[in-house]
């Protein structure tokens, strides 16, 4: 046999990797409308390039390769249509995060030990509640704070796609970080365990 | 801040040396420090597992 051989990868193991798509894509996009566009116009490009899929990376990687694309196409072009401006939102979220340091930086309230953390990351509420806290960052913050943690694009790739500043994206990022860590305290890590 | 942008950035050594001699008399920093690794952790927990 010189031929060579087809990778493993048909329609079946395609439509396989759906669930974990479109929870990527959400996680960026928080629309559920636009969510199911990209990963639908992942799969389609994945089945016509099925043949370009040298079975060299993992078939999930190739499909989120694909995906990032088509994430940002969506984000490019909501942005033209929406322009990432601050909001009442942004407002008093920034208000919340500067109330937790005082004057000089340091914390108002000493951040929770949370004992063991990674533990928590096998029980479903702490899941849901997890889920919850990134629903509640607000629009851009978290737009910000998923390209970076769940697209992992560096940071000057981010701040070219929706225009901002590298300070402006430090800031942003940095609030979203405080901010969910002040949510898991106070839906989590603060609560006794039951 | 400079705990954030240690994520998203590597410190120059000035920086590095700030946020190490810091980190020692600052206990609450250390502190910050790991939830914000968990954190890191956590998004891609979620996001690869749902």
């Amino acid at each position: 046999m010189t031929k060579e051989s087809a990778p493993a990868l048909d329609a079946a193991t395609i439509a396989g990797e759906r669930a974990y798509l479109l929870r990527y894509a959400l996680m960026n996009l928080r629309n559920p409308a636009q969510a199911e566009d990209a990963v639908q116009e992942t799969l389609l490009a994945a089945m016509e390039g099925a043949a370009r899929f040298s079975g060299k990376s993992a078939v999930r990687t190739w499909l989120t390769g694909i995906l990032k694309h088509k994430i940002i196409d969506h984000l490019r072009r909501s942005g033209r249509e929406q322009p990432l401006t601050g909001s009442g939102d942004e407002r008093s979220e920034a208000d919340a995060v500067d109330a937790l340091f005082a004057e000089d930086g340091h914390w108002r309230e000493f951040p929770a030990d949370w004992g063991n953390p990674a533990a928590a990351l096998e029980n479903s509420r702490f899941r849901a509640a997890f889920e919850m806290c990134l629903q509640r960052l607000p629009a851009r913050t978290a737009q910000v704070f998923a390209m970076r943690e769940v697209m992992e694009l560096p940071t000057e790739e981010i701040c070219k796609a929706l225009q901002i500043t590298s300070t402006n994206c430090w800031v942003m990022l940095h609030r979203a970080r405080l901010t969910l860590r002040e949510c898991l305290e106070l839906q989590w890590f603060g609560k006794p365990s039951p | 801040m400079l705990l954030s942008r240690r994520q998203d950035q590597p410190l120059d050594w000035i920086e590095r040396i700030r946020l190490r001699s810091h980190l020692l008399i600052c206990k609450t920093c250390g502190r910050l420090n790991d939830q914000l690794d968990f954190l890191r952790r956590a998004v891609k927990d979620y996001r690869d597992r749902g």
